[in-house]
């Protein structure tokens, strides 16, 4: 399965999503997680060897897979991607993850990718993330707003948690973590996972 | 390919995930990896008389010089399940 985190709005969580989905795909099958953002957010979660899957630079994707086999591809994305990049990653992959913190600046952001990938036959569905848990109306706000707009949202939610920040650190992932926190942090993951791959009613 | 990095990205994605790796093709000096780390290829032990393996290795290095032993057991093997299968077939 080729799997796409993209948002033309830097700072959704992208590259915790796409760490923590990797990790998840891993427990299924061989999992290489590409990263393509400038920042090489997740290449320097992986810089210590800790986390359980290959990471790789976008130019090493390639020689990457002819070396060993891969069952699952997980791209991470810069936020400054243009719309005919969008396209084109939707159009080669089998699910586009638009992660979204709910909140009103992230909406401009997220409508506009939305936009750009409504003529697609992609997969696109919205994953709320870092979802504060003593703002919920937030969360079902936008939820409202996308289900209004014919966007297709993950029932899952990913909590805004301390764990993440402490895994990133850490170049782990979140379940490695020592923070009572981690478990439900992981928990979340562990259910996009599920619906990703079975689905839920 | 696409001009576009991305749509490179994907495609490389969809084209080789699920693909067995390709043989490595090592430009290291010395010696090409050998059949110990052929995954095709796996040791056999048996014992055999002292004397017949004895006749046969000094008869296989005079005919066939420089092939080790395990490519003449490889081709009594093959040798032995064809004319199995052409005898079945023979049968039917």
């Amino acid at each position: 399965m080729v799997i796409c985190l993209a948002n033309s709005k830097g700072g959704q969580g992208k590259s915790t999503a796409a760490i923590h989905l990797a990790a998840f795909f891993q427990k299924q099958a061989a999992t290489l997680l590409v990263d393509s953002d400038h920042v090489r957010a997740s290449l320097a979660w992986g810089r210590e060897g800790k986390l359980p899957f290959d990471v790789v630079d976008e130019s090493d994707q390639e020689a990457a897979m002819r070396r060993r086999r891969y069952d699952h591809v997980v791209l991470d994305t810069p936020g400054s991607i243009d719309p005919r990049g969008l396209k084109e990653l939707a159009a080669g992959c089998n699910l586009m993850v638009l992660p979204a913190i709910p909140e009103a600046i992230a909406m401009d952001g997220l409508a506009y990718t939305l936009h750009h990938l409504k003529d697609t036959k992609a997969d696109c569905r919205v994953l709320l993330n870092r979802v504060r848990h003593n703002r919920p109306k937030e969360a079902i706000e936008l939820r409202a707003a996308l289900d209004a707009m014919g966007a297709k949202v993950f029932k899952a939610e990913i909590p805004d948690s301390a764990a993440f920040d402490k895994a990133a650190a850490q170049g782990v992932v979140v379940y490695d973590v020592n923070d009572p926190r981690a478990l439900r942090a992981w928990d979340a993951f562990e259910a996009l996972g599920e619906e990703i791959l079975y689905g839920r009613e | 390919m696409g001009e576009n990095k991305y749509a490179h990205m994907a495609e490389i994605a969809q084209q080789l995930h699920g693909t067995e790796p390709e043989p490595e093709i090592s430009s290291k000096r010395g010696r090409p990896p050998g059949k110990q780390s052929n995954p095709n290829f796996e040791r056999l032990t048996v014992l055999v008389k002292k004397s017949t393996r004895k006749d046969a290795q000094r008869l296989w290095e005079d005919t066939e010089p420089g092939r080790d032993m395990s490519e003449l057991v490889e081709r009594l093997l093959v040798n032995f399940v064809r004319e199995h299968h052409n005898n079945v077939h023979t049968m039917r």
